[in-house]
């Protein structure tokens, strides 16, 4: 029984990791609650017993051939190069060398989710040290076989060599006497100095799939037998359903179905319309001529503008305070002066280009699911809690993602396929429209944010309070959240300023909103430094100060700030006179473990309306694995930034979005992308998040800048540069 | 339902469909090929562009019926045993980050060189304004559309 077990399971892992002959299967599990540095290295036999436990990252045949299994979602932030290159580099390989393939969900990959910027960060550690052990493994194996010391041999590109004797062979030889030695627990890890791979620009692989049409989108799964569906949702959290008027979206040829469905997105549950049929097509005809009758209950008078006054009214209130340094109250009760501001961001969608879809076939027992998801974990796991079915019996592809930016850290898709998979009982494939991708959340919440600072008698400012004004998203995601606490993650980038002034206090202000809210690029950094750093230009100002040079000396305990200050100071010539009609700013944040700073220029067009002539940005985030996708990442960041500061917001009225495709949710087009001259600083420091610390600084960047040609403060997100 | 005859990437296709069906749909859902995406649905983002005799067209609006009897070209068509100079230039400029939107924005670029082998700042701004990357590749599709053009 034992036996048929273990060959029953050898099997399964065979097919789970397509290998078709002998192995060295490395991976590393982590333990639930351990901090994610440990790797724990396992071979094939190993596997076979611990199968669950597994993860197999590392891949080498007998013919030594390396695959290395992705694990992370790659959603244009290039983890389908940088992951496997932290295991290559140990390996010593080429890229090229190396095939990579996406790994199946499963939970011993430990987080299969992408966000926060984290995935190099989390993986620089483990990810290396596999590669590493794997390499010593294929060393000493090696060694013993040609019975001399291991220290005197080495490996490059896959062969490793005994110099002295002349010795040499290829990984696969010593692949079935290396997975019979012990893995070694914490294998050393090369200097940056060695690195072949990490730090330097390897080309993506995933690149040459994008241009010739053939990368898989989960929009671009195809099951034998399915059928399409599509969804229709309400705007605001608690409505309901009354009628649904079906007759005339029945009339269209193939479509089969139309019927209520709930859409859980976290805490929250939202009535959903699906409409089902043979063709894409069809069922969007359908759509159209379906009539619901909407029931949006206490919400069908939710409107932005009355929510906006209601947030500005609240920012005479203490909420609840955050982080408390000094004595604010004394220090603006005996101010020689104060200076108060309000700033305004929009609620925003996310709009990746791929609408939210997901392909899935229930069959007897089991499911299998094509994701674009950015939580592969969890969408297994709530796959198997929504079919009651065990965890392994869901086999969930991610397939490439168009786009992310958060919106993908949400699997109401999943839920909505789920339902409709398992009431027409065929394989189904649902698209949501670009319609419900715009109006039906989850936005980005919009924001107020006010400060107020107290100059002393000399006119330097001594103390700062800063308040978030809006609705919380935990909060949003959890209705038995307790509201009258802190939301720390709204604080982002507020509660820890850096900027040196002593009597310093941050509220949270809670103010819900009824619709369902999401994280977005850069989540709360992306409206806090808005107001943060605009306020700090106005400060400057009060005191007389040059604003890159009040900024360098209110951060100089900071030198990674005053680094990348400097770099942009030196990168856009800023003590350089400008002529007429021609300004800069600048702005600074550190979000997810990196530290940005940008000078936007800006100047008056013949036409008498500004422009955006170039930006310079450098950015320290640590030691990093590509510099192109660092680069690249911030590139997107900056033009992210530039729409959510330029172009249209997400209104509501009536309970619904005002907002509905790219016509009057208007994205940055390319005529309007400014020339962009990017720095990345060197140093040897951690790996600092890439895929959002972009974002933060850039719009006060901007707004300082027309303010510094025009004179005209901005306090309101967004604006539109004509009006200027 | 009609029968509609479509000549794809030099091939011809015979596919059952509602006449009104946008040639997207019938290009993705009944030819089978998928390099070109739905973005949008009203023309606005460009992720659906093909070629219909040459011209850049948004697949998502154009009737089936309107592509018969023409020569329409998609992304898997555009290589024609090796790498189109744009799909060169794209992988060597290392343009696209979550790909969804390059097979439209290739297919923009092609038809202006087709037009313009030369075209300046100002020309490809034109010609590539219909086409939104929510990634912000912008400043490296200018790039790589400058490589692939005569210019170099």
């Amino acid at each position: 029984m034992e036996e048929l077990k273990k060959s029953i399971n050898r099997r399964k892992f065979l097919k789970l990791s397509g290998a078709t002959s002998a192995v060295l299967a490395l991976g590393f599990y982590i333990p639930a609650g351990a901090k994610g540095t440990e790797a724990k290295v396992f071979k094939l036999d190993d596997a076979a017993n611990t199968l669950t436990n597994l993860n197999p990252f590392i891949q080498i045949d007998a013919g030594g051939k390396v695959t290395i299994y992705n694990h992370k979602p790659e959603m244009g932030q290039g983890v389908w190069q940088s992951i496997p290159t932290l295991i290559a580099e140990e390996l010593n390989l080429d890229f090229e060398q190396v095939t990579v393939k996406m790994a199946i969900a499963a939970p011993a990959y430990g987080s299969m989710s992408v966000g926060g910027s984290s995935s190099v960060r989390t993986g620089w550690i483990p990810l290396r040290r596999m590669g590493a052990a794997a390499r010593q493994m294929l060393l000493q194996a090696a060694a013993e076989s040609w019975n001399v010391p291991v220290a005197e041999c080495t490996t490059d590109k896959g062969i490793i060599y005994h110099k002295a004797s002349g010795k040499q062979g290829h990984f696969g030889e010593f692949v079935d006497a290396a997975s019979k030695l012990e893995a070694p627990k914490e294998p050393a890890l090369k200097p940056k100095s060695e690195c072949r791979l990490i730090g330097k620009k390897v080309m993506r692989p995933d690149v040459v799939e994008k241009v010739d049409g053939s990368a898989i989108f989960g929009i671009d799964v195809k099951v034998e037998g399915m059928l399409y569906a599509t969804v229709s949702h309400p705007t605001v959290l608690g409505a309901k359903i009354n009628s649904i008027d079906d007759i005339e979206a029945l009339k269209v040829q193939g479509v089969k179905e139309v019927f209520e469905i709930e859409r859980t997105i976290f805490g929250n549950k939202m009535p959903t319309v699906a409409i089902v049929g043979e063709s894409y097509y069809g069922v969007l005809q359908a759509q159209k001529r379906l009539k619901i009758d909407w029931d949006l209950g206490a919400n069908a008078q939710f409107d932005t503008a009355k929510m906006y006054q209601e947030m500005n009214a609240l920012k005479d209130t203490e909420g609840a305070i955050h982080t408390n340094n000094g004595d604010v109250d004394a220090a603006l009760n005996n101010a020689s002066s104060t200076l108060e501001r309000v700033y305004e961001t929009p609620f925003l969608a996310h709009s990746p280009m791929e609408p939210m879809n997901i392909t899935i076939h229930i069959k007897e027992g089991e499911c299998e699911i094509w994701a674009p998801t950015q939580v592969s974990n969890r969408a297994q796991q709530e796959a198997a809690t929504f079919l009651n079915i065990p965890l392994e019996k869901v086999t969930l592809h991610t397939t490439y993602l168009g786009g992310g930016f958060g919106r993908r850290l949400f699997t109401d898709f999943l839920s909505e396929g789920l339902a409709i998979a398992q009431k027409v009982n065929k394989p189904i494939k649902l698209i949501w429209t670009r319609e419900e991708d715009t109006t039906a959340g989850p936005f980005r919440p919009g924001m107020v944010y006010s400060s107020r600072a107290a100059f002393d008698a000399n006119g330097k400012v001594n103390a700062w309070e800063e308040k978030v004004i809006g609705p919380s998203i935990s909060f949003n995601i959890n209705p038995n959240a307790n509201t009258s606490n802190v939301d720390r993650g709204a604080m982002e980038c507020i509660s820890d300023s850096h900027y040196e002034i002593y009597n310093f206090r941050t509220h949270f202000v809670h103010h819900p909103a009824p619709v369902a809210l999401g994280w977005w690029r850069s989540v709360y950094a992306s409206t806090n430094v808005f107001g943060h750093e605009c306020f700090v230009d106005e400060l400057a100002e009060k005191e007389g100060m040059d604003p890159m040079d009040f900024r360098i000396q209110r951060l100089s305990k900071e030198p990674r700030f005053v680094k990348v200050l400097e770099k942009v100071r030196e990168m856009s010539n800023w003590d350089s006179p400008l002529p007429a009609g021609v300004g800069r700013g600048v702005a600074v944040a550190r979000s997810f473990g990196s530290t940005c700073a940008h000078v936007v220029q800006v100047s008056k067009g013949d036409n008498g309306r500004y422009k955006i002539d170039k930006i310079w940005t450098a950015l320290d985030c640590g030691q990093y694995v590509n510099p192109d996708t660092v680069k690249g990442q911030t590139e997107g960041n900056i033009v992210m930034a530039l729409t959510a500061a330029m172009k249209d917001p997400i209104t509501f009225k009536n309970g619904w979005a005002e907002q509905s495709n790219f016509h009057n949710y208007k994205m940055l087009r390319i005529n309007e992308c400014p020339p962009l001259d990017i720095h990345i600083m060197e140093n040897e420091e951690a790996p600092g998040g890439v895929g959002e610390p972009g974002f933060p600084p850039l719009a006060p960047a901007l707004v300082n800048a027309l303010y510094s040609v025009s004179g005209k403060r901005i306090y309101k997100l967004p604006f539109k540069i004509e009006e200027v | 339902m009609a029968a509609i005859n479509l000549k794809i990437n030099g091939k011809e296709h015979q596919i059952d469909v509602d006449p009104q069906m946008p040639l997207l749909w019938a290009i993705r859902d009944f030819v089978g090929l998928t390099g070109t995406k739905f973005g949008c649905g009203m023309a606005q983002c460009g992720a659906c562009t093909i070629h219909m005799d040459g011209i850049a067209m948004r697949s998502c609006v154009t009737p089936v019926t309107a592509a018969q009897g023409k020569e329409i070209t998609t992304i898997e068509g555009l290589a024609n045993g090796e790498l189109h100079p744009l799909q060169q230039a794209w992988i060597d400029e290392q343009v696209p980050q979550c790909g969804y939107c390059q097979s439209g924005q290739i297919m923009s670029a092609a038809a202006l060189l087709k037009r313009n082998s030369t075209p300046s700042d100002t020309e490809i701004d034109a010609a590539m304004q219909g086409n939104i990357c929510r990634c912000g590749t912008y400043d490296r599709v200018r790039n790589a559309i400058k490589k692939a053009s005569n210019f170099s």
